[in-house]
């Protein structure tokens, strides 16, 4: 289903200096597998993350979607696959400042082009699940932290994507809170979605189905088949 | 779509705002520029076939425009005014010396002007006090014929006369003489104009003007060759400047517009960043980017000309001392050249900011 071939990323650093970030990451994942792929701070989680989701080049390699390469298709055509195939929880929460929590987690759907209410109506019953039906008109700057990484969390799944992609989703949340979203990953992987979820603790990988371990952009068995 | 539309502008009103401002203030001074001499000489030709090589003289703080427009106000000078100048040197110059006191009344429900004069001419009739001339509209509203009474304030009028047809603007005026008036209107010993002619072919107009004030404390003198005189200076400046003036003006709203579309971009750049992260199309940033611009660009045009009206007039009144009001011939224009400078402005920036990864926008390298 999704597959990288010699993927590497490269930054470019404030000294001018190249800093590789992945270096030649090949990965399968296929249609209902739940993967976490854990590493240190620095290790290269995140930009992997951000590569299989569309929303960063890599340097060279390929990323094939369905046996079709992302990053050869338009940027239009890659909004379209956030859209409606993958979704994704950073881990800055990524919240529009201005919306409350409630319109933060509407507009994927009304981008999507269903109707307000619907929307409004799926955003709501997502919010109320995970312990915010009283803060719903609530702005960005009104919620706390943990409050924050769980708008984000609705707001990802409210397409049903086929994809979802985590990027420390519970790093911010309390202990039960934790459990109750990795539970929740897990009911949408036995419901048929994806899951990728990067951390750096070992007992939220452990939620996973597949463990891969990341360390200075090489997985650690070599090429993370 | 809307929805993100409408809560972006609410969040940075201030900025859209101030550039709606500037915008407006440099459009106003373009549309003065370009409708100032079509406006001046309108009205000095108006004046023209009022005063003809005449002069006026009203006390200093009339409000001209009222004034031409017969909506007379508060501001009086002493009746006397008229002996002072004929007891001065300027007496040679000054044949005719005609002191008026004019007002606004209402009679029988119908709104009147009253013109008290010293009643020299047949034309409006006798110099009795209680004789009045009427115009012909005044006449029939009032359902008045010639020696028919009419009572005003106390003061019992004969009506020796009807103009018909009347002076142009005169059709609803009632002449009687200025002591008359002068006690209808409750303003005893005073008037409000001192109209003056003579033979002033080889004279320096603008200078005999200045003596007059300078004789007649608190006035001031109003004729069609000063009037011409600082059309021409002021229409002199405008052309040394006008290329300048154009050139600075529309650097000016250009830039207003790149700052706009490039700070909304800068600042929203997160934003922008995530709405293409969860999946809104570059083409509707773009979209929303240009609209945004457009209503901008548009709202300040449109303030601009409303806020053309009163500088021109208060620049008309420091200048040439006559109301001067902007032609919105060029509005289309401004707006047709406004929305171009905004689409272009907005639509490159937007495109390719929308062409970045997200996450070069998010900051999340």
């Amino acid at each position: 289903m999704l597959e990288l071939r010699n993927v590497t990323k490269d930054f470019i650093n404030t000294r001018k200096e190249q800093v590789g970030a992945l270096a030649n990451i090949n990965l399968r994942i296929n249609e209902g597998d739940f993967l976490s792929i854990v590493g240190p701070s620095g290790s290269g989680k995140s930009t992997l993350l951000f590569i299989i989701g569309a929303l960063m080049s890599p340097s060279e390699g390929e990323v094939l979607l369905r046996n079709k390469n992302i990053y050869n298709t338009s940027p239009a055509y890659r909004s379209k696959l956030r859209l409606r195939d993958i979704g994704f929880v950073f881990q800055t929460f990524n919240l529009i400042p201005y919306l409350s929590a409630l319109d933060n987690v509407a507009v994927p759907a009304m981008l999507a082009m269903k109707s307000k209410h619907k929307a409004s109506t799926r955003a709501k019953e997502l919010l109320e699940r995970f312990g915010l039906g009283a803060r719903l008109e609530h702005k960005f700057s009104e919620l706390s932290v943990g409050e924050r990484q769980r708008v984000a969390l609705c707001r990802s799944v409210i397409n049903d994507p086929e994809i979802i992609l985590a990027d420390e989703p519970t790093g911010n949340l309390d202990p039960t809170m934790t459990h109750e979203v990795m539970a929740l990953f897990q009911e949408l992987n036995n419901s048929g979605h994806t899951i990728i979820v990067v951390t750096h603790e070992e007992e939220v990988a452990a939620y996973a189905r597949k463990v891969e371990h990341l360390q200075n952009g090489k997985f650690s068995n070599g090429s993370g088949n | 779509m809307l929805m993100l539309f409408l809560k972006e502008i609410r969040h940075r009103w201030m900025i859209h705002l101030l550039v709606i401002f500037l915008m407006a203030f440099i459009i106003s001074i373009l549309v003065i520029q370009s409708s100032l001499n079509s406006s001046a000489e309108e009205k000095i030709k108006e004046l023209s076939h009022d005063l003809g090589k005449g002069m006026l003289v009203v006390p200093k703080e009339t409000d001209l425009e009222s004034f031409y427009a017969m909506q007379y106000g508060p501001h009086v000078m002493p009746d006397d005014y008229g002996d002072r100048i004929k007891a001065s040197p300027l007496s040679k110059h000054a044949g005719k010396v005609d002191p008026r006191l004019y007002g606004n009344i209402t009679v029988r429900g119908t709104d009147l002007i009253m013109v008290g004069l010293t009643m020299r001419s047949q034309r409006y009739g006798s110099s009795d006090y209680d004789s009045m001339t009427i115009g012909s509209g005044a006449a029939r509203n009032l359902g008045l014929k010639v020696n028919d009474t009419l009572d005003i304030n106390g003061n019992s009028f004969r009506i020796s006369r009807v103009i018909d047809p009347p002076p142009k603007g005169y059709d609803m005026a009632l002449f009687v003489p200025l002591k008359a008036a002068q006690s209808v209107l409750g303003k005893p010993g005073k008037i409000n104009s001192l109209r003056m002619g003579g033979c002033w072919c080889k004279l320096d107009i603008p200078a005999f003007a200045a003596n007059v004030e300078n004789t007649l404390p608190g006035t001031m003198a109003i004729t069609v060759d000063g009037l011409a005189k600082a059309q021409i200076e002021i229409n002199a400046i405008m052309k040394q400047y006008s290329t300048i003036l154009w050139i600075v003006g529309t650097i000016i709203v250009i830039s207003s517009i790149i700052f706009l579309i490039l700070y909304m971009i800068k600042k929203g750049e997160r934003e922008i960043g995530l709405l293409l992260s969860i999946g809104l199309p570059p083409g509707k940033i773009i979209v929303k980017n240009i609209v945004i611009s457009i209503v901008s660009a548009v709202a300040g045009v449109l303030l601009g000309h409303i806020l053309s009206v009163p500088l021109m007039s208060w620049f008309g009144k420091a200048s040439m001392r006559i109301a001067l009001v902007p032609s919105w011939q060029y509005l289309p224009h401004f707006v047709f050249a406004s929305t171009i400078i905004a689409l272009v402005a907005s639509s490159l920036p937007s495109w390719f900011v929308t062409r970045l990864d997200p996450t070069k926008l998010l900051r999340e390298e």
